[in-house]
């Protein structure tokens, strides 16, 4: 008779904790996950981007390159701890289920965005313009050190995008139950 | 399947955690018979996800229990109950007489 006792085995793998995590954590991971986005934003309007020195264009100096790992090592333990929920026979009918409710739910995300956001850029001309009349404000102005914390900001958003239907599957799957 | 999905959908109330304790079985060898993973037989004993009838069949044949006897939309009654009906019912009324 096998038994039942249950709890983490003794010299468990990474992959096998992380796909044990509880429903808080992952919440949480997903929390931070997403956090990227707004932090990209402001550090973009704060900071102008990344630092103007040229050396600091790609290293680790610039400020728009935070959100982009924070997001990406989220998603990345995300990643990892969905892969190894998998079996050796794939997925299994209640996993199928999840992921595709976790595609329909990532899909009505993605459309409620697209229409802030559309709606967002329809408006906000128009209340720049009531609260600055023309000629009461400078052009904008794009340069390098715009363009590339704009591509960082991209970047994570391409990210968050990517790693949407994962997230909700992180987020809405149950505690998981003892393996034995 | 979710709590979300729980509370649109029917429970479906089932022995797994029985049936399985039973026989001694961990949720993995339990798992392995049924082609499925060990979280789903787990969620499945803790009612958070209904089964399909493919796998409810898989399961009654597994166990060489007819579906009706693993699976149920009533909560199953308590298995002393079912087994000492009358001894149970004697100690109700001896209960009662105190």
């Amino acid at each position: 008779m096998q038994s039942l006792k249950s709890g983490p085995a003794p010299g468990r793998s990474f992959s096998a904790r992380v796909a044990q995590l509880s429903r808080r954590t992952r919440r949480l991971i997903v929390a931070v996950a997403y956090l990227a986005l707004p932090e990209a934003m402001v550090m973009f309007w704060l900071h102008g981007g990344v630092p103007a020195k040229p050396d600091a264009y790609f290293g680790f100096s610039s400020s728009e390159l935070l959100p982009l790992l924070q997001a990406g090592v989220a998603g990345a333990v995300l990643e990892k701890g969905w892969r190894a929920s998998i079996g050796p026979m794939g997925l299994d009918e209640r996993q199928r289920q999840l992921r595709d409710t976790a595609a329909y739910i990532s899909h009505r995300i993605v459309v409620v965005a697209v229409v802030a956001v559309a709606v967002m850029l329809y408006v906000a001309p128009i209340v720049v313009l009531l609260l600055f009349p023309f000629g009461s404000w400078g052009g904008i102005t794009l340069d390098l050190t715009s363009i590339i914390a704009l591509a960082f900001g991209v970047a994570v958003l391409c990210l968050c995008l990517n790693m949407l239907p994962m997230a909700v599957m992180a987020w809405l799957e149950p505690d998981p139950p003892a393996e034995l | 399947m979710t709590k979300t999905a729980e509370r649109t959908e029917p429970v479906l109330h089932n022995r797994f955690t029985v049936l399985r304790a039973e026989r001694g079985l961990s949720r993995q060898v339990l798992a392995d018979a049924l082609s499925v993973n060990y979280q789903t037989i787990g969620y499945l004993e803790r009612g958070e996800y209904n089964p399909s009838l493919d796998l409810a069949l898989r399961a009654a044949e597994y166990f060489g229990l007819p579906v009706e006897a693993i699976f149920s939309r009533q909560p199953f009654p308590l298995m002393s109950s079912q087994l000492y009906p009358a001894s149970n019912t004697e100690g109700r009324t001896g209960q009662q007489d105190r």
